[in-house]
This record gives C-alpha cells, sequence and structure tokens, in this order.
C-alpha cells in the first residue's frame, strides 16, 4: 500500500485509560486496508472540491442567500458522514472498542506510506502504520 | 444515510453559483462541451458543478454508453471517465475504440478515477493512447488545469500524464 493521504491531520483524541486487554487490535490486513482507502476516495473528492468551491464563491462574493449556503453545506455533511462510515469500518478493523471510534465526529486517520499495515497503540485509539511483520504491535506511541 | 445523500445530490444539481468571468473556450472559440462518465451521483454532480460555473456545456453519464455513434452525435469537446472496467474489458475495448475512430480520436479524455493502482498500472498504455489521467481526490484548480490543456492539444498531442493531488 503506498498511498498516503495528503494533507489529512492524525486522530485527534487524547489518550484514553487503558484499552482492555481483549480489545488489543490486530492489523488490518493489506486487502482490506486496500478496499478501505478506496472508499474514501470519493467521498474525500467531494468533500475537498465542494470545501475548495464553496470557500472560493464566498470570497469573491458569489453566495448570495442563506439557501445556496445550506446547500452547499448540506453536500459537505453528506460526504463527510460517508467519511464517517469508511473510518467506523476502519476502526472496527483495527480492533478499535466500539465505545472509543470516532468520539470526535468525523476523525481522521493518518496514514502513513509505509507500505505496512494499520494498528493503534495500548493507551488510545492514535492510529499509526505498522510494519508488515507486526512484530512491533500495539506499542504505546510517545 | 442513503436519505441523506440523496437529498444532497438533489439539491447540489438546484445550485447556480454566479459564474466569475473568463471562461474557457474550445478551440473554436465557443462554449466548450463536456461528456463526463462517473458512476457515483455525488461526483457526477460535483463536475457538473465544476464545470458549469467554467462555463462548460456538461453532459453526464453514470454508465458508459458504449455507442460510438452516440458519443459523435454528443460531440464533446473533451471527455472525462471513471475507471470502470475492472469486471469487464468491453469498456477498455471500447475507450480504445474511440481513441482510433477518425470521427472521435481527436476528442480527449481524461481518466479520472480513484482507481490508482490500476491507473498506475496501465500508465505507459494510457499515455500509447494520448489519455490524461487525473487521480481521486482531485483539486479542482488541478483539475481545470488538465481540461483546459487537453482542450488546447488534440489527444494525439497530449498524452498520459498521472496527476495526483497537488
Amino acid at each position: 500500500m503506498s498511498d498516503d493521504i495528503a494533507g489529512m491531520a492524525p486522530l485527534a483524541v487524547e489518550p484514553q485509560e487503558h484499552c482492555p486487554e481483549d480489545d488489543i487490535p490486530q492489523p488490518i490486513d493489506a486487502e482490506t486496508l486496500t478496499r478501505l482507502l478506496h472508499e474514501l476516495r470519493n467521498p474525500l473528492t467531494v468533500m475537498m472540491a465542494r470545501t475548495q468551491m464553496f470557500t472560493r464563491a464566498i470570497t469573491q462574493d458569489r453566495l448570495h442567500g442563506a439557501e445556496e449556503c445550506l446547500e452547499g453545506l448540506a453536500v459537505m455533511e453528506g460526504a463527510a458522514q460517508k467519511i464517517d462510515v469508511v473510518l467506523k469500518a476502519f476502526q472496527a478493523s483495527a480492533g478499535v472498542p466500539p465505545d472509543t471510534r470516532g468520539r470526535d465526529g468525523v476523525g481522521v486517520v493518518r496514514l502513513a506510506s509505509t507500505g505496512g499495515a494499520i494498528g493503534h497503540c495500548t493507551r488510545c485509539i492514535h492510529l499509526e502504520p505498522l510494519p508488515l511483520s507486526g512484530t512491533t504491535t500495539n506499542e504505546p506511541h510517545a | 444515510m442513503a436519505a441523506l445523500d440523496a437529498t444532497a445530490s438533489r439539491r447540489i444539481c438546484s445550485v447556480r453559483l454566479h459564474a466569475p468571468k473568463g471562461h474557457t473556450m474550445n478551440t473554436n472559440g465557443q462554449q466548450p462541451h463536456i461528456l463526463c462518465v462517473n458512476h457515483p451521483p455525488d461526483i457526477l454532480a460535483l463536475q457538473k458543478s465544476i464545470f458549469e460555473e467554467e462555463g462548460f456545456k456538461v453532459t453526464t453519464q453514470s454508465r458508459l454508453d458504449k455507442d460510438l455513434d452516440a458519443v459523435v452525435a454528443l460531440a464533446p469537446d473533451v471527455i472525462t471517465i471513471d475507471y470502470m472496467w475492472r469486471s469487464s474489458d468491453d469498456e477498455w475495448v471500447f475507450l480504445t475504440m474511440l481513441t482510433m475512430d477518425r470521427r472521435t480520436r481527436q476528442i480527449p479524455i481524461i481518466l479520472c478515477t480513484g482507481a490508482v493502482r490500476e491507473a498506475r498500472e496501465l500508465q505507459e498504455h494510457l499515455a500509447s493512447l494520448g489519455i490524461r489521467v487525473v487521480l481521486k481526490p482531485f483539486d479542482v484548480d488541478h483539475l481545470m488545469n488538465v481540461v483546459r490543456e487537453a482542450l488546447g492539444k488534440t489527444a494525439a498531442e497530449g498524452g498520459s500524464v498521472i496527476s495526483p493531488l497537488q
């Protein structure tokens, strides 16, 4: 897996109390990761492009009326919800406990182009790429 | 979720932003016509908004109409198309025919797709067919630059350029 989603912030969640032993996540297999990443591309495209167009329209004073604004925002909200759905699936695949998934709404997962699988530290749901060997999984991050 | 998406797609179709000055023209100095083929309705609605805002006449298709005569009748100045031939070679064959038929071979084709691996694997072949590539998620300005550049050249002059997110 060599794709990096540029410009995406890490999942911004404060460290939790220790994750239960049973919920220590397993790395996502490459096929699942590829599928989830692919499913992100269309909603990300809509979100990014609509935001860009909406911002441009506002700065150029080309949006007139609340209805137009609401329509533009509704489309972005729809895209954000799709991203959230993929995120939930992603986290579920990584073994993140359900009660800590997507706590801050539309969380975004940072995917470094390491070719590794994804797991998260044992103290929180901060997701990090792991080596393919999986020998260093679940180390708490710094 | 689905209801919200459908509502959002319907709503955005009704959005009419006030178009800026300096619209793109085709080589005949006329309003350019773009044919957008993409399966997800929200992507089609997005492309329609982007290109209409730039002054294009836009025709959208959720499935590739594999009829050369139909494409000739539409007479688009440029075609954007998603990668749709995972399960069948028909689309690929048709795309190849588009680039070879004397009636359509001058129409620039832009592959606008999230199928990154496939696009990279096919890069050389796409280049040989003069098909440009824009990968999702794309920057609106980048997409427009590729379309404008395509409008300024024939497909034969073009060449394939894999264009990742800028």
